[in-house]
């Protein structure tokens, strides 16, 4: 079972990419299961995701990086047991701090996870923005991507690009840094980029 | 700078047309007027407003609302000839109390109504 934990602040785009995702996966003949946490009473990126057929498993009112991390470990053990699918996708709420959600991990007791990559979506246009006011959370969504992907970029300025990708760049010096457009069909090549394991 | 808190407010609400909607127009101006008086309260910042629409013969709509600047993302479509909804909206904001959200979403519910002349009818469930 291979995981893969999407993060990026709320709004940043994450479902967008996810959801054509799960259906390359899926056409590929993967199994696939996605674990879907949202700050709120209600759930909708699960409900979308259940309306399209996808295998969702939500954790809601609260946050898997602290108050669910339990629940997160205990999810992915259920899916193990019941399931065992080929791929995880986790996606953390908008304000989860992904290394606390990674330090969750080792508590897991299935069968040995075969890769854990992480993802980290940035919103060129409010980037700016976020990088004054949210400053510890959004640089430690960019620090601990093994990819990070610039959205949105038929809707952002030319320069507000530059600064996602710069700002990026200087913060996780190692990272794979892409750009996508919003709601764009999933590419082959960025599939290859979040699941190399498929190659 | 303050510490911005985290709050969030979720509703279901089931919305009808007298005759056939203009779904995603009236989805798209009422989130982002949300947005724009949730900033206009002038203490916090927006997070995230989505909403995800079901028609009751299938199909969907999901609105996304980031910015009281910025336009609302819209995906899926709206079948023909469908006169209602339910709507799950779902605000999450940083340095705005929930009670203050709660009234905001009300009163524009409301006010939508009033705009549309009542040909909107919404309903909190």
């Amino acid at each position: 079972m291979h995981l893969l934990l999407f993060t990026g602040f709320l709004g940043s785009g994450k479902t967008s990419l996810i959801i054509p995702l799960c259906k390359g996966v899926v056409h590929l003949g993967r199994r696939v299961a996605v674990i879907v946490n949202e700050i709120g009473d209600i759930g909708i990126d699960n409900q979308l995701m259940r309306q399209l057929d996808l295998n969702v498993w939500e954790l809601v009112a609260g946050c898997i990086c602290c108050t669910l991390s339990g629940d997160l470990v205990a999810t992915l053990q259920k899916l193990d047991s019941n399931y065992a699918p080929d791929l995880v996708i986790v996606e953390a709420s908008g304000a989860a701090d992904p290394k606390s959600v990674l330090a969750a991990l080792p508590y897991y007791r299935g069968q040995p996870l075969s890769s854990v990559r992480t993802a980290s979506v940035l919103d060129p246009l409010r980037l700016a923005m976020l990088m004054e006011v949210m400053t510890p959370l959004v640089t430690s969504q960019i620090q601990h991507a093994d990819l990070i992907i610039v959205s949105k970029t038929d809707l952002a300025r030319p320069d507000e690009v530059e600064f996602a990708r710069r700002t990026a760049r200087e913060i996780n010096p190692t990272a794979r840094i892409v750009s996508v457009v919003a709601r764009e069909h999933m590419k082959p090549e960025l599939i290859s980029e979040l699941l190399p394991w498929l190659n | 700078m303050a510490e911005l808190i985290l709050e969030h407010y979720a509703v279901n609400q089931k919305w009808s047309f007298k005759a056939d909607g203009k779904w995603e127009t009236l989805i798209v101006e009422y989130l982002e007027k949300l947005a724009r008086r949730y900033h206009e309260t002038g203490t916090g910042i927006i997070g995230h407003i989505k909403a995800l629409a079901l028609f009751p013969d299938g199909g969907y709509l999901r609105v996304s609302v980031v910015s009281p600047t910025l336009p609302a993302g819209v995906e899926g479509s709206v079948p023909a000839g469908c006169t209602g909804l339910v709507l799950t909206l779902n605000v999450i904001v940083y340095g705005i109390g929930r009670d203050l959200l709660e009234h905001i979403t009300g009163e524009e519910a409301t006010h939508l109504i009033d705009r549309s002349q009542g040909r909107v009818n919404i309903e909190t469930i």
